[in-house]
């Protein structure tokens, strides 16, 4: 069993990367997909979807605090306290959640590549990241069930749905990749078996397993690679999100509320 | 006239629960020879007898979505579960600015949490009214079309997040006094919901006690963001039962559509309320406010009652906003429910 | 009256293990896969229940004539209160201590 204590800190570092790459994925698209809280199409559905944000914002709130006992830092400050740039989501999650349509390609895009990731980092020789992704597979489950119910139901439609999910595919297509944006201290995540699978295989597996499913949707798709800043880049929209989301928390640093 | 005003022609009626197909043969008539077995200690009532309904009613009994019912009484369950569920739908937009300003993550999920509930609430709501007849697209248009009501705490702004502290607590406590009175209702569908919404209730209070707690033992800024939160929200509060009513004509009283009078149940509030505001150190903006020892009661100013009409006729401060919100965000999905639900009248 | 796909879907819940399932409510959903999403929401979401039925309302047959199910005759040998052995059980013992004692 890895210990933290146990890594040296070339390891310890790369494992930061790759936790708050994972929790800022979550925390983010939490945040964009809890917007639809009261003004879902339907009443139903907005409980789901609410369900579904919600369960985002406790994974990554489970993955900072993992992350807290690596670096010595609180799990709310990790979230709250960096600026816009640091920040280390995939460039997917960096669009507001647009209309139902687009919300639902990105859901789709999100928890399918999601679903390829932690089935890797369940996996991890670093314990505490298998059993925590082990206990977030299992709520991922109904995310993927209810995407791809979704998706279904657009695509099969009559009138503008079709229309609307294909254009939010292909808006949404290149930043999808970005899920696997190489990480610095890859090389050292594979070898020590923290991440036991490279991303790039990972890519060329969710890559595989979705084509068949939004290709006769929205058209052939192009063969893209995840862009190496595909964590870095940030956007007018999340500097919107991130301005929000601090409003409160900085108005007194260190504050309890 | 209109569906839910013509019972038999309800197409509840028609595509609601089916009647046991066996029984063929019409009930025979009673005379008074027969020996009638009381259920629950109540003679039954036949259908169409409106005077033996309002006497079942009355005294305790229940009555269910398919059951029959005075046209009038049908009416006034309808608008009382319309007007709830109005409520619980436009509660949601006051605190849903926050959700993404909850300034840590486990307010965060909290808050989203409570919102998702009220969302929750009238679905539950919209449901019990649209199975006595009216569909749920009609009740969301006469809503967007500023031709029902909602109740008037959700007319106006939020300004900080000691808002949603005192929201959660107070106001959400001032509901659950009203809701816990309706448990009991005559109408049983309305009764078994409240029982649910009670339950989900006590947590969204225990929240907003927690967020104003945790401010209060914080800085001073936060100490006064609450004061001054409160200060804003105590007038419509006080009008939030509405105005004291004359028990001898209050039908919704006496058919048991609700349990208790509006003077009861804010009495009730104050009398749980007050010692645990004030026991924070809080001032409460009313200095006529006290209890009177001889009567029992709480003695305070008169709430503003034009104020009241004003704010549920659609003239409050956030009123024609959050209508404006709703209709927006309501037309921008319509092509997701024709999509799923097909057709025109496609509902929320 | 709403959609022209859209269904009135039952829901019933075991709030235990081995409980009885009790109705809890209804939702309104296209079709049965969003409906059991749906049920899950509100009936499941917050941990409280073992298990769910989710059924159209369509497939339910309502009894609840009077005459069927509170028939006027006497029906007390149905039920354990209908047998009052209170009186005959005192006797009963009475007599077996009488002749016990004789």
């Amino acid at each position: 069993m890895t210990v933290t204590t146990d890594l040296d800190l070339e390891t310890r570092e790369a494992l930061a990367e790759l936790v708050l790459s994972v929790a800022d994925d979550e925390f983010v698209i939490g945040f964009w997909d809890s917007e639809w809280t009261g003004i879902a199409p339907m009443l139903e559905e907005d409980v789901a979807t609410s369900s579904i944000a919600q369960d985002e914002i406790g994974h990554a709130k489970a993955l900072y605090e993992l992350l807290g006992e690596l670096i010595g830092e609180e799990a709310d400050h990790i979230a709250f306290g960096r600026d816009a740039d640091g920040y280390r989501h995939a460039s997917l999650l960096n669009h507001r959640r647009g209309d139902w349509a687009f919300s639902v390609a990105r859901r789709y895009l999100y928890e399918t590549a999601d679903a390829v990731r932690l089935g890797a980092l369940a996996h991890s020789a670093h314990e505490p990241l298998a059993l925590l992704t082990g206990k977030m597979r299992r709520e991922e489950t109904y995310h993927l069930l209810h995407a791809e119910a979704w998706l279904r139901r657009l695509a099969d439609a009559s009138d503008e749905a079709p229309e609307r999910l294909a254009d939010a595919i292909r808006a949404l297509w290149t930043d999808a990749q970005d899920v696997f944006a190489p990480l610095a201290g890859e090389e050292v995540l594979v070898r020590s078996g923290m991440l036991p699978i490279p991303m790039r295989a990972l890519h060329a597996d969710w890559q595989a397993r979705v084509r068949p499913t939004l290709e006769p949707i929205a058209g052939s798709l192009p063969a893209t690679a995840p862009s190496l800043d595909g964590r870095e880049r940030r956007s007018d929209d999340f500097a919107w999100l991130h301005s929000e989301f601090t409003s409160v928390a900085r108005t007194e640093e260190r504050a309890t509320w | 006239m209109t569906c839910w005003q013509r019972p038999s022609s309800c197409a509840r009626h028609d595509g609601g629960i089916a009647r046991a197909s066996v029984l063929r043969y019409p009930r025979p008539q009673m005379n008074d020879a027969d020996t009638i077995q009381p259920l629950n200690g109540r003679p039954p009532y036949t259908p169409g007898d409106a005077a033996a309904f309002y006497a079942h009613v009355g005294s305790g009994g229940k009555v269910e979505a398919d059951d029959w019912m005075p046209d009038e009484y049908r009416a006034a369950v309808l608008k009382f579960v319309e007007m709830h569920a109005n409520s619980e739908l436009m509660g949601v937009l006051p605190e849903r600015d926050w959700i993404m300003r909850a300034p840590n993550l486990r307010r965060k999920l909290a808050l989203t949490s409570k919102i998702q509930d009220e969302v929750g609430h009238a679905q539950l709501l919209y449901r019990v009214a649209e199975d006595l007849g009216k569909p749920r697209t009609a009740m969301l248009q006469d809503l967007l079309d500023g031709k029902t009501k909602f109740h008037n705490v959700f007319h106006y702004p939020t300004r900080s997040w000691a808002d949603v502290g005192i929201i959660a607590w107070l106001v959400d406590a001032a509901a659950i006094v009203s809701q816990q009175a309706l448990r009991d209702s005559s109408y049983a569908p309305y009764a078994r919901t409240m029982k649910k919404i009670c339950w989900e209730e006590s947590v969204h209070i225990m929240h907003g006690r927690d967020v104003v707690l945790t401010l209060m033992n914080g800085t001073d800024a936060q100490r006064a963001m609450v004061q001054e939160a409160l200060d804003r929200w105590w007038g419509p509060l006080m009008q939030m039962h509405g105005p004291p009513t004359d028990p001898a004509k209050d039908k919704d009283l006496h058919w048991g559509i609700k349990a208790k009078n509006n003077e009861q149940l804010r009495q009730e509030f104050l009398s749980i309320y007050v010692p645990r505001i004030l026991e924070l150190g809080l001032t409460i903006p009313d200095p006529a406010l006290r209890h009177d020892e001889a009567t029992g009661r709480w003695v305070y100013t008169e709430p503003d009652w034009a104020e009241l009409k004003a704010v549920v006729t659609g003239h409050g401060p956030a009123s024609q906003s959050r209508l404006a919100f709703r209709r927006e965000h309501y037309a921008d999905t319509q092509w997701v429910r024709d999509a799923l639900l097909g057709g025109a009248t496609a509902a929320a | 009256m709403t959609g022209t796909a859209d269904r009135i879907w039952e829901v019933f819940r075991q709030e235990d293990e081995g409980a009885p399932m009790i109705h809890a409510g209804n939702v309104n959903a296209p079709d049965p896969e969003l409906a059991l999403h749906y049920a899950r929401e509100f009936y499941g979401r917050r941990g409280e229940s073992h298990r769910l039925w989710i059924v159209p309302r369509e497939a339910i047959t309502e009894l609840d004539d009077p005459d069927l199910l509170k028939p006027p005759f006497d029906r007390s040998h149905k039920k354990p209160g209908g047998y009052i052995i209170k009186h005959k059980l005192e006797a009963a013992k009475q007599r077996a201590l009488g002749e016990t004692g004789e």
